[in-house]
């Protein structure tokens, strides 16, 4: 306990109890009575003192009583504090953060288990008239419980969340709740706060669109009727613990058709250097073998410190689809980044139709060699349409009246697509710039690439320029929902075969044909992608003679998804990080792996605050008791201990 | 003060005192007397000797038992009331005043005994025997006693014992004793009593208190004067020891009570506030010392 005004206190309190004791020693003004006899008073008082043990006691009980009431007077007047659970009042918004970082163990108890005991210690203080919502936020939010002032439901909606798993998004978990708070707040019940309960693993929200202000300490919210009220946040942290090492990245690249290379990061989180295992497993097509492939030993630093992170490249001859898993053999706090899992496709060929007068340069960039991953088929424009399908279609300086549902790669001939318009033709044109975190342009360095003529296009909103010229773009590339097409602006040759650009010369040219070919495979897009951040959505297209799919989770759970009308699976419940099975009917079992691969989950470093509006709110461990002041309790003691001191100064006690 | 009215007196004309012991006395009075006398009240017989009072012959004892026996009766001798009233200053308290009241006791007493034709002496003592009124007999004296009485005032200590001994020494044949007083003395009366005791005097205590000493109604922090000796004690007034005082006082009136009670001496406790007449036409009548 501490004092507010101890000082002023003591000095008061030591000066009315020392008056008070002097009091008691100063000879009492006692009335003189003339009375018979005094002989049988004499015996009274003998008696009184031989028969009462405590009478010595009771004698000075009157001054203890007067000491002990100056006393708690006084300790009221220094306004003591004591760390006390202090009750809520006003509604609160509750967010809970079920991310992946919440799963780090805190001794017996996992992260969101505290949590989940924040929160029932703040249902249990809630006064009778007031009311809480709760929300639970990883990748997604979503809304466990409403508004409601039943402490029953509340606790039991806490108790029913389950961990989950996936990037922190406290982003749309605060517009969702200042949403909620603005309509609870336009209806009256303008006494509320936000509350997050978290580790902190997030970034900063920043980003944040509210219907509100945002204030240093919260959202300030205005009505129609020119009123506002203010809706404080608040943060909760909870954990310690920083002890963990994590798979942060994998990367697959093929070095061939037959093999691949796989790129794997391991960061160490803790505050102690780590030696760790690093396994792999090939797991097989059903996803249930056990061949140990590669096995390391590694050594981390220290996080901050020296060489905290490493990374290893493991070499793999991929004759057929496969499921691979790492694993970090460790002891950490958080074990659902200690593995991972990667699905490994054998490539399928896409197949290529160039459809030309004949085009040396195209032919030659695109015929297929050894390690080549596609095959080449030619035809003229005049036998176009073909008939079979082919993955990617080039069209060299022809373009068809229609497009169909594909891929398509245009050289010197703007798409038939909509919003896409060939205008003027430009000479000369220079190369300003390209998009280097295209696909398209990996690997590719346009310096130096010239062309004397170029068609001007003007393009539809969603296209993207590639590669930009300083009279038009030079290379654009569109995505459409069944469509992905690359247009080249400019011919390699003219109509009489001479060179139109000194592109085919430089590397950059079969680069980016082969980017190209990468790109518009339709395995690259509408197709299932191999790897997942947990709590991601899958997101598939179906085959044309497909109407739904079935995902098996991790768990073996198989959930029935129906496509919408483009054809198109979403299934969200990917909470659990694991390789999920997708089986399409017609189609090969296809394995996507949810994994955490987030270095901002594995940094499981507990936050005490973030940055709000250039302001930090600071978080409070709700399991520690916050100070108040507790003089009341004294002052009430006092008035009790004064009416026991009436009483016995009236029942004749001194 | 008028100690008695005349409606009270006329009252006490059909009372006469009564002594518990036969005693004798040195007159013929109204009371029975252990000597053997002229009387109605028949005692006893005895053997005729020569000489003897014919008069008295048992013939009715000779015609059966063809034997002479003299018929015995009792002596009626007067009776000396002696009336110790108690003069100190711790008489002069309470409402109604204790000293008053004894007087107006000792009056009715020494009235009663008067009109029996027995000899009345009443002293006044305090740590001694003050002062004393010389034994008169019969209603047309007792005159004599309401001036001694009314001309009595307390003053000085109390001294049972030195008053007792020297009232015993002084004393001459036996009779009845009536000592009213508060009994409030420092060396207590153990052995004031003692000399009664050992003449086989017939003795009355008649223990007068005020209702202000029985259950005085004080409050607060106080300084007690003792009105006879002048010592102070102070006290704060409590519950608990107006309750310890109250047992004190009972204690007390018990033991003078049990004393009496165990040595054959009569014991009367009255309060000054209990009624005059009831005291002495009831009370009194109940102890034995008046019928």
């Amino acid at each position: 306990m501490g004092f507010i005004n101890g000082l002023q206190a003591l000095i008061v309190g030591a000066a009315a109890a020392a008056g008070v004791v002097a009091l008691y020693f100063l000879k009492l003004k006692r009335r003189e009575y003339v009375i018979s006899s005094t002989l049988l008073w004499k015996r009274s008082l003998n008696d009184l003192i031989v028969n009462s043990p405590f009478q010595r006691l009771r004698s000075s009980i009157l001054l203890l009583l007067q000491l002990l009431l100056l006393a708690l007077a006084a300790l009221a007047l220094a306004r003591p504090v004591m760390n006390m659970r202090t009750s809520i009042s006003g509604d609160i918004i509750l967010l809970l953060d079920t991310s992946t970082s919440m799963n780090a163990r805190e001794g017996g108890a996992t992260r969101l288990e505290l949590a989940k005991r924040s929160a029932k210690g703040i249902i249990g203080r809630m006064a009778k008239s007031d009311s809480m919502m709760i929300l639970t936020f990883a990748g997604q939010c979503s809304v466990r419980k409403s508004f409601t002032s039943s402490k029953p439901d509340l606790e039991r909606a806490v108790e029913q969340i389950e961990p989950g798993e996936g990037p922190t998004n406290v982003e749309d978990a605060l517009s969702v709740a200042v949403s909620m708070g603005r309509s609870r707040g336009l209806a009256g019940r303008e006494d509320q706060r936000i509350l997050i309960i978290s580790d902190g693993g997030f970034e900063d929200p920043a980003k944040l669109k509210v219907d509100g202000h945002l204030t240093a300490t919260g959202i300030r919210i205005f009505t129609k009727d020119k009123r506002s009220f203010d809706i404080p946040l608040q943060f909760t942290s909870v954990g310690k613990s920083t002890r963990n090492v994590a798979i942060t990245h994998v990367d697959v690249r093929r070095t061939s058709a037959k093999s691949a290379e796989i790129f794997v990061s391991v960061e160490n989180f803790s505050s102690d250097a780590v030696d760790a295992g690093l396994s792999l497993y090939d797991r097989g097509t059903d996803g249930k073998g056990d061949e140990l492939v590669s096995a390391l030993a590694i050594t981390l630093g220290v996080k901050g410190g020296q060489a905290p992170r490493t990374s290893r490249v493991f070499h793999i001859p991929q004759l057929a689809d496969t499921l691979l898993e790492f694993k970090l053999d460790t002891d950490d706090d958080l074990e659902a980044d200690n593995r991972v899992w990667l699905p490994l496709r054998k490539p399928r060929q896409p197949s290529v139709l160039l459809v030309t007068e004949g085009n040396y340069f195209l032919e030659k960039v695109l015929a297929p060699d050894a390690d080549s991953t596609h095959q080449l088929s030619l035809m003229t424009p005049a036998a176009y349409p073909p008939k079979m399908e082919f993955d990617v279609t080039v069209f060299d300086r022809w373009a068809p009246a229609q497009l169909q549902p594909g891929s398509y790669l245009f050289v010197g001939a703007a798409p038939p697509v909509e919003g896409v318009l060939a205008c003027e033709e430009v000479l000369n044109p220079d190369l300003l710039d390209w998009d280097h975190s295209h696909p398209l342009n990996r690997f590719v360095d346009f310096s130096g690439v010239h062309m004397a003529r170029a068609r001007r296009c003007e393009l539809p909103i969603h296209a993207g320029v590639v590669v930009e010229g300083d009279k038009c773009p030079l290379i654009f590339a569109i995505s459409e929902i069944d469509r992905r097409i690359v247009c080249v602006a400019f011919n390699l040759v003219d109509s009489e075969s001479r060179l139109n650009t000194d592109w085919p010369f430089r590397v950059s040219f079969p680069v980016f044909f082969s980017n190209a070919i990468n790109w518009l495979n339709p395995e690259a897009h509408g197709s299932a992608p191999a790897l997942i951040q947990v709590g991601s959505p899958i997101s598939f297209n179906l085959p044309a003679d497909a109407h739904a799919a079935t995902i098996t989770d991790p768990r073996g759970r198989e959930f029935t998804v129906e496509a919408d009308k483009e054809r198109r699976v979403a299934f969200g419940k990917t909470a659990l990080p694991g390789p999920y099975l997708a089986t399409v009917k017609g189609k090969d079992d296809t394995w996507i792996a949810a994994n955490v691969l987030s270095r901002r989950e594995s940094d499981i470093a507990v936050r005490e605050s973030f940055d709000w509006r250039g302001s930090p709110i600071e978080g409070t461990d709700a399991a520690k008791e916050t100070p108040s002041e507790v003089w009341k309790y004294f002052g009430l003691a006092a008035i009790v201990f004064l009416m026991g001191e009436w009483y016995v100064y009236h029942r004749g006690g001194r | 003060m008028k100690l008695l009215d005349e409606d009270f007196i006329r009252k006490l004309d059909v009372l006469s005192v009564v002594s518990r012991k036969v005693i004798a006395g040195r007159m013929r009075g109204e009371k029975r007397s252990k000597r053997r006398g002229v009387s109605s009240e028949f005692a006893e017989h005895r053997n005729y000797s020569p000489g003897d009072d014919t008069r008295f012959i048992d013939w009715n004892i000779y015609g059966r038992l063809s034997r002479l026996f003299l018929k015995l009766f009792y002596e009626e001798e007067d009776l000396h009331v002696s009336i110790l009233v108690d003069a100190s200053e711790s008489m002069n308290y309470g409402s109604p005043n204790k000293f008053d009241y004894a007087l107006r006791l000792a009056a009715a007493l020494g009235y009663i005994a008067a009109s029996g034709s027995d000899r009345v002496s009443i002293s006044a003592f305090s740590d001694s025997i003050s002062d004393t009124l010389r034994p008169f007999r019969g209603k047309g004296q007792v005159w004599r006693m309401f001036d001694f009485l009314e001309g009595l005032s307390p003053s000085g200590g109390t001294s049972l014992a030195a008053a007792c001994k020297t009232f015993a020494v002084q004393s001459r044949g036996k009779g009845i004793t009536i000592v009213v007083s508060d009994f409030l003395d420092e060396n207590g009366y153990d052995e004031a009593l003692r000399y009664f005791v050992a003449r086989n005097q017939d003795l009355f205590v008649l223990h007068l208190l005020s209702r202000d000493e029985i259950s005085p109604e004080l409050t607060g922090d106080l300084k007690l004067l003792d009105c006879e000796t002048g010592t102070e004690t102070e006290v704060s007034i409590s519950g608990p020891l107006m309750k310890t005082y109250k047992k004190t006082v009972n204690t007390f009136c018990h033991g003078l009570k049990n004393y009496c009670g165990s040595r054959g001496l009569g014991y009367l406790f009255a309060a000054t506030d209990t009624p005059f007449e009831q005291l002495v036409l009831n009370y009194l009548k109940r102890i034995g010392l008046v019928k």
